[in-house]
């Protein structure tokens, strides 16, 4: 699987509805709240064996698929 | 003698005009323009000429939204504020029960209500605002108003689904406030971060402290309490000395490590209400923040804000409760067994409150009122209103209150008697386990457990809940989701959890 699959996954088994935002701004479309945050970044650091550093969870990391896909990418160097 | 929260805006109006006083990220409001805007409001209400009424106020989360709420107390009615994200269907539900005077809305907001059955009066704010103040009119409202007419009324979930009208007056809200601006010491110099939504009674001593003492309150854009770093760096930057909020904010900030990275430097207290306070995340803060005074508080919108409140001053392991602590001042605890006794020792019983910071009872619903608002058991002498809140509490070796439970979480599962929170504290103290909530299935006699964090197989979950609650209580089902449903308060949705159990779809609430 790769990492945009991988990533993927874990974001829809926190909000099934990020499925249909695949290609969308996650947070104008109120896909991530404050409970969500803490799921996704648990889950991403489970599934890609890593710890995201707090000051990388910013809106510019998390607005969208693709941005999250490359933060992950970024801290797998 | 203050008897009317408008005084609390006129003397500060008159000792700092120029203050800012609420800001968002779009604007701030002084004190004086605030004043002068709530008059304005008052003065074009009132051409109405009834008083006593309820006026929803839908708006935007804003400082306008605290100056419309004023001008609807200077117009000699009172005031409910509605959450516009609320569903149309439920604003109907509660429009039958409150059948308002009128809707006081902003021009964005009020086109949501489209499709709502009303044929009252829409009052628009921006042009309410603009109206010429009518001082005549104004001042002979207010000697008709005394301080048992009420201030505002908010609706809470009712346990049957429909929504209850907490009637909250003047005296009230006066004896929260001057409560808790001297034992918190605030002064004109503190800024506030108002995380609370303006229709949530934790907002209520961030609000009108702010007005009683001429501090500023800056309202936190929702959108930074998803990036905790950044939330920091805002307290920061305004100088934000003290915070009111709901746990699970705070609890966001130490799950994802942020106080780490950076502090929140001018933060001196930080009090917090509206559900249980983990010690896990509580001890992050207290690490960041050692100087700091953390205060847990209690109370339902039934009280006003908070009735009860400790001042967090020892050590507590992570897997500790966390005691409420003590009755707030000129406010008294009846902790009354299922005999409507005093209990004795750590026996546990209901929590009744008794005192000025009473609700006066729920809007147009003698029913439920009757329920909760009832005689002192222990008082038959004369006519005395105690408030019992359906938790269950103890007292603890310090003679401190601790949270027990909700008593509907209470059940009776193979003949024991069993808190459903008890499990649930258990529960969220085992390692990769982030909340959790647990309910009952009556018709089948099982208990279940929702989670979310790190997935796990059942008889690990298990096996580490046997080292902490006798086996009867360990759950018959435990499931992992992604996340559990949350009410708009910010608390989670037990019902909604049972509901989403009973019809069989939680495989789908998993998500894929």
């Amino acid at each position: 699987m790769d990492i945009k699959d991988k990533v993927v996954k874990v974001l829809c088994e926190v909000n099934p509805r990020i499925w249909e935002n695949l290609e969308s701004d996650l947070l104008e479309e109120g896909m991530i709240d404050s409970f969500e945050i803490v799921n996704i970044v648990m889950e991403l650091e489970e599934a890609f064996d890593m710890e995201i550093d707090p000051e990388e969870i910013t809106p510019d990391n998390f607005k969208t698929v693709a941005a999250i896909v490359d933060l992950i990418k970024r801290n797998l160097q | 003698m203050v008897t009317n929260v408008l005084t609390y805006l006129e003397e500060t109006a008159a000792k700092y005009p120029d203050k800012a006083a609420f800001v968002d990220s779009k604007k701030e409001l002084s004190f004086g323009e605030m004043l002068h805007k709530a008059q304005a409001i008052g003065s074009y209400i009132s051409m109405n000429k009834r008083t006593h009424m309820p006026v929803v106020v839908f708006m935007e989360k804003s400082a306008d939204n605290i100056a419309a709420f004023m001008g609807v107390v200077y117009s000699g009615n009172f005031y409910c504020p509605i959450d516009t994200e609320m569903p149309l269907s439920r604003i109907q539900v509660i429009f039958n029960t409150l059948n308002p005077l009128a809707i006081l809305a902003d021009k964005e907001s009020v086109r949501r209500l489209e499709g709502l059955e009303y044929t009252g009066k829409i009052v628009i704010y921006e042009e309410a605002v603009c109206q010429k103040v009518d001082d005549d009119r104004l001042e002979s409202i207010r000697k008709q108003m005394t301080d048992t007419d009420p201030v505002y009324v908010l609706f809470t979930s009712g346990s049957t689904g429909v929504p209850k009208g907490v009637i909250i007056n003047h005296r009230a809200v006066i004896d929260f406030t001057d409560w808790m601006s001297d034992k918190f010491h605030i002064t004109s110099r503190d800024n506030f971060g108002n995380q609370s939504p303006f229709f949530f009674d934790l907002s209520i001593g961030d609000v009108y402290c702010t007005l009683k003492m001429g501090c500023t309150n800056y309202i936190i854009p929702k959108s930074l309490f998803v990036f905790p770093v950044k939330l920091i760096e805002y307290l920061n930057e305004k100088k934000i000395n003290i915070i009111f909020w709901v746990p699970s904010a705070l609890c966001v900030v130490a799950n994802l490590r942020a106080l780490n990275k950076i502090k929140p430097v001018y933060l001196d207290r930080i009090l917090f209400c509206g559900e249980v306070m983990p010690n896990k995340q509580l001890n992050v803060w207290r690490e960041a923040l050692p100087d700091a005074m953390f205060v847990n508080l209690y109370g339902p919108c039934e009280a006003t804000d908070a009735c009860t409140y400790y001042v967090v001053n020892r050590e507590f392991a992570d897997d500790a409760s966390l005691p409420i602590g003590f009755p707030c001042e000129n406010t008294d605890i009846l902790v009354l067994n299922e005999h409507n006794v005093l209990v004795e020792g750590n026996e546990i019983g209901e929590l009744c409150i008794r005192g000025s910071g009473l609700a006066m009872g729920y809007y147009n619903n003698p029913e439920k009122t009757k329920e909760a608002f009832v005689q002192n058991p222990l008082n038959k002498a004369y006519p005395e209103i105690i408030y019992r809140t359906g938790d269950l509490v103890r007292y603890n070796e310090y003679g401190e209150l601790m949270y027990v439970s909700r008593k509907d979480f209470q059940i009776k599962h193979m003949g024991h008697r069993i808190e459903l929170g008890e499990i649930e504290t258990a529960a969220s103290n085992i390692k990769g386990i982030e909340t959790c909530a647990c309910i009952y299935d009556d018709e089948k006699g099982r208990i279940i457990l929702f989670y979310v964090g790190k997935k796990m197989e059942d008889k690990e979950v298990k096996a580490a809940l046997k080292a902490k609650v006798p086996e009867y209580m360990i759950p018959n089902l435990v499931v992992n989701l992604g996340k559990l449903p949350y009410n708009a308060n910010g608390k989670i949705g037990r019902k909604k959890l049972k509901e989403v159990y009973l019809s069989g779809k939680i495989e789908e609430y998993r998500g894929i």
